[in-house]
């Protein structure tokens, strides 16, 4: 028993575990979408927009010249870099390949555009350089190439050649057409040629500007292709790209968060169910535990009746008994047990009062004829009849006892004369005489009475025995000396007092 | 007499007034110059920057305790030091000539061939180079981890203490704190008598000849990369002979188009701190004037004028800031 309860518990423990697991992960899932997350992303990527477009600007006037230091090109790039450093650890928190594939592509088209813009600072540089140099060159070799003295002389066709140069040049920065610079490139192969028939010093100058034309041709060239390159850099449209695809995530995780939050609420309308089953099962333990109880109550409530029953009939039964023990069934009277019982009392209590009692033993004449003529059924007849007759006259503290056959005994308590006795006797007696019908059949009683008595405080040998045995013997003597009447023992108690 | 008086008083007012005029003009900062002023006040961390002072002269650095950081960037000597190459670990010499440390912070990549972005790239780069500490991080944090009193300080400086990350923290806010302001800011903030007007002339002739057209922004250069020979070849293709510390930038991108291509240096401090370029060919700052007029400009100059630019040049040298003077840290 104990072994199959265990894993039971395991059991319960688990799927108690599991059920918990299961509502964490869901509801970690609803929460995947991180606000901060986003309101981080959009304001860097904002800024680093502004910042492109203000590098974009800045290039431009560096191009035209309206700058005349880099350090606008340079100072945005620190910030654009930490901005982007931030965007990529932001970014590497969250998944999805369009994202790391957009970040990619921001970070190439910015690699690329910074290493396009060094380009530019250094062709732009020497540029600006040569474009700023370049008509002092030509002043300078002209002032050199003017004969000394002053004299208006007509130019020499290298002067002229210089001067047509500087207006090409001028020209072809401003609008560099490709013919226009296979002309010019011509022209300096021209003025190259034309050198060696000059003194050392014009040399050096005529090498000076034949120079610093061909970077002037050269550099525009190449600073205009950098430029291109650099327009074509899409680092605004790759941060645009980037931006949209941080909203296609965002959307995503917030559809997914979505898709989590409708799983969780089933699961918690599962749970609910759930809890609901055990409710009903835990309502319906109590209700079979109610109704069992219910049942035994009333088998114990029924058991307890018949308990009480079956007791009361024990001792209505044991009642009975004691009636039966103490009673004669036919006349009700007391039977001879309970008169010695009461007499032993009644003695008792004289003795202590210093009463007298007196017994009278009252036996019927001529039953016997009834009894033989009449019938027994009769004959009990009239001996209830007569124990009914008799027991009117007696109180309530004295009592009335019928022996057996036609023999009656009633004893009484503190009769201090002879008067109440013989009254009793002859109230008897005439009850008797009056009793002559039963059933219609006339019927003819008497009785012969014998009382005995004693003074409690006088006689203290007096036994019950002693005292039915004297009032038997007075009652012989009564049937002796002719029936119907009363006799006293001798001596009686109200003899040895003097009145 | 009342007209004439009135005429006189006038005269008089207009003269006081544009006087004011002159006085008020006088401490307007020069608008529009490719140079810029350096800040005036410079915001940092000043218990950083003290963990980073003491990192700067810490030998600990270096494998055999013998190199810091101070060794090839020396106050006295205007943030470098004075040599063609600098002994690192054990003597070895390092194939360039060391740049001055003061004002990095405002150089857009560090190193002559700006082959590092930052100042803590450049510190990692010294740190692993054999000819410099030959050390590693791991090696240098063990040391350091050992002096219970900078595991106390970075613990006061930085939430996380000593780390890889807050020792070169504070060894680079401590560099960006090296700024050094000279009488030239001055004469940009607007002081007319900051310097002299031969100093003038020379700004002047630096501008015209068009020095400026690389040297320009705050670090006067520091913020671009040129081609060294410009107008013909300095180094390579009938210039000097060539070894691989001349290749410049191709060391870092490999394209044919980056040889020969240097970080513009910045001159601030340039009077200090000879010999010059990357690989110190020149040994005054009058031949290095030579060098640049003849490759990077292309343009013959008086030597008169190239004294002025000379001149102009000395300007630039500033003053160290006390923090970073020899001393405990206030």
């Amino acid at each position: 028993m104990r072994l199959l309860r265990l894993p039971r518990i395991a059991l319960i423990l688990a799927a108690f575990t599991i059920l918990l697991a299961v509502s964490a992960y869901l509801y970690f899932q609803t929460r995947a979408i991180n606000v901060d997350l986003q309101n981080e992303i959009v304001p860097a990527l904002r800024e680093l927009k502004a910042l492109d477009a203000e590098w974009d600007a800045n290039i431009l006037k560096s191009r035209v010249g309206i700058n005349n230091n880099y350090d606008p090109l340079t100072t945005p790039l620190q910030q654009a870099r930490a901005l982007r450093e931030r965007l990529i650890r932001r970014v590497k928190m969250t998944e999805g390949d369009a994202l790391e594939a957009a970040l990619y592509g921001m970070e190439k088209s910015f690699a690329d555009k910074e290493e396009l813009v060094e380009q530019f600072k250094l062709q732009n540089a020497v540029l600006r350089n040569s474009l700023r140099y370049f008509p002092t060159a030509v002043e300078e070799l002209k002032a050199l190439l003017q004969p000394r003295g002053g004299k208006v002389a007509a130019p020499s066709p290298l002067s002229a050649a210089v001067d047509r140069l500087l207006t090409d040049i001028l020209r072809f920065n401003l609008i560099p057409e490709a013919a226009q610079g296979e002309r010019i490139a011509a022209a300096i192969d021209d003025i190259e040629r034309r050198q060696a028939g000059y003194p050392d010093t014009l040399q050096e100058s005529i090498g000076l500007l034949i120079r610093h034309a061909r970077l002037i041709l050269r550099q525009r060239t190449v600073e205009d292709a950098v430029m291109l390159r650099i327009g074509a850099t899409p680092t605004a449209s790759a941060i645009d790209g980037l931006s949209n695809a941080l909203e296609q995530e965002f959307l995503r995780v917030l559809r997914e968060g979505q898709r989590y939050r409708t799983y969780l609420f089933t699961y918690s309308g599962f749970l609910l169910l759930l809890l609901g089953y055990a409710a009903w099962r835990l309502m319906r333990s109590y209700q079979l535990i109610a109704q069992v109880n219910k049942r035994l109550q009333a088998v114990n409530e029924t058991l307890e009746q018949r308990v009480e029953e079956r007791t009361a009939a024990l001792e209505r039964q044991s009642a009975r008994l004691a009636e039966l023990a103490r009673h004669d069934t036919l006349t009700g009277l007391i039977n001879r047990r309970e008169l010695m019982a009461q007499l032993t009392q009644a003695l008792q209590r004289a003795k202590r009062r210093d009463w007298t009692i007196a017994l009278l033993f009252i036996d019927l004449d001529g039953f016997k004829e009834i009894n033989d003529t009449l019938g027994h059924a009769t004959g009990d007849q009239v001996l209830t009849e007569v124990a009914a007759r008799i027991k009117r006259h007696v109180r309530r503290d004295d009592a009335m006892a019928r022996l057996g056959g036609d023999e009656f005994v009633i004893l009484l308590n503190e009769v201090n004369t002879s008067d109440g006795v013989i009254r009793v006797a002859e109230a008897a007696l005439r009850e008797l005489r009056e009793f002559s019908e039963v059933n219609g059949r006339s019927i003819r009683l008497s009785a012969s009475i014998g009382i005995s008595s004693v003074r409690g405080g006088a006689d203290s040998h007096a036994s019950p025995e002693m005292l039915l045995s004297l009032a038997d013997h007075a009652m012989y003597q009564a049937k002796q000396q002719g029936k119907n009447c009363y006799r006293f023992s001798t001596p009686n108690a109200w003899d040895a007092r003097p009145r | 007499m009342a007209i004439a008086r009135s005429v006189i008083l006038s005269t008089a007012l207009l003269w006081a007034g544009s006087a004011l005029a002159a006085v008020s003009t006088a401490t307007q900062a020069l608008r529009d110059e490719p140079i810029r002023p350096l800040p005036k006040n410079i915001e940092f961390d000043a218990n950083k920057a003290a963990l980073g002072k003491r990192l700067f002269f810490d030998v600990r650095f270096s494998r055999d305790n013998k190199v810091s950081c101070a060794s090839c960037h020396d106050f006295a000597k205007g943030g470098a030091d004075g040599r063609s190459g600098s002994p690192g670990v054990e003597g070895r010499i390092g194939p360039f000539n060391s740049p001055s440390v003061f004002n990095t912070g405002f150089n857009f990549r560090q190193l002559w061939n700006g082959k590092a972005g930052s100042l803590e790239d450049q510190i990692d780069m010294a740190i692993a180079n054999p000819k410099v500490f030959d050390s590693s991080w791991d090696a240098i944090l063990g040391k350091l981890t050992a002096d219970a009193s900078f595991v106390r300080d970075f613990q006061r400086a930085y939430p996380d203490g000593l780390t890889r990350r807050n020792v070169s923290n504070a060894l680079v806010v401590f560099e960006r704190s090296l700024v050094t302001p000279s009488r030239f800011d001055a004469y940009l903030r607007g002081d007319a008598n900051a310097i002299t007007a031969e100093e003038k002339l020379g700004y002047e002739k630096f501008k015209s000849y068009g020095c400026i057209a690389c040297h320009q922004g705050i670090n006067v250069g520091g913020n671009m990369f040129q081609v060294f020979g410009v107008v013909q070849p300095y180094l390579g293709n009938g210039g000097r002979k060539v070894d691989d510390a001349d290749l410049g930038r191709y060391l870092v991108t490999k394209r044919e188009s980056d040889k020969y291509v240097f970080k513009v240096p910045s001159l601030r401090n340039v009077a200090k701190t000879g010999p010059y370029f990357h690989n110190a060919s020149a040994q005054t700052l009058e031949e290095a004037v030579d060098v640049m007029f003849k490759y990077q400009l292309g343009r013959n100059a008086s030597k008169a004028d190239k004294e002025l630019i000379v001149r102009f040049l000395n300007t630039l040298s500033g003053e160290v800031p006390p923090h970073a003077l020899p001393g405990p840290a206030k």
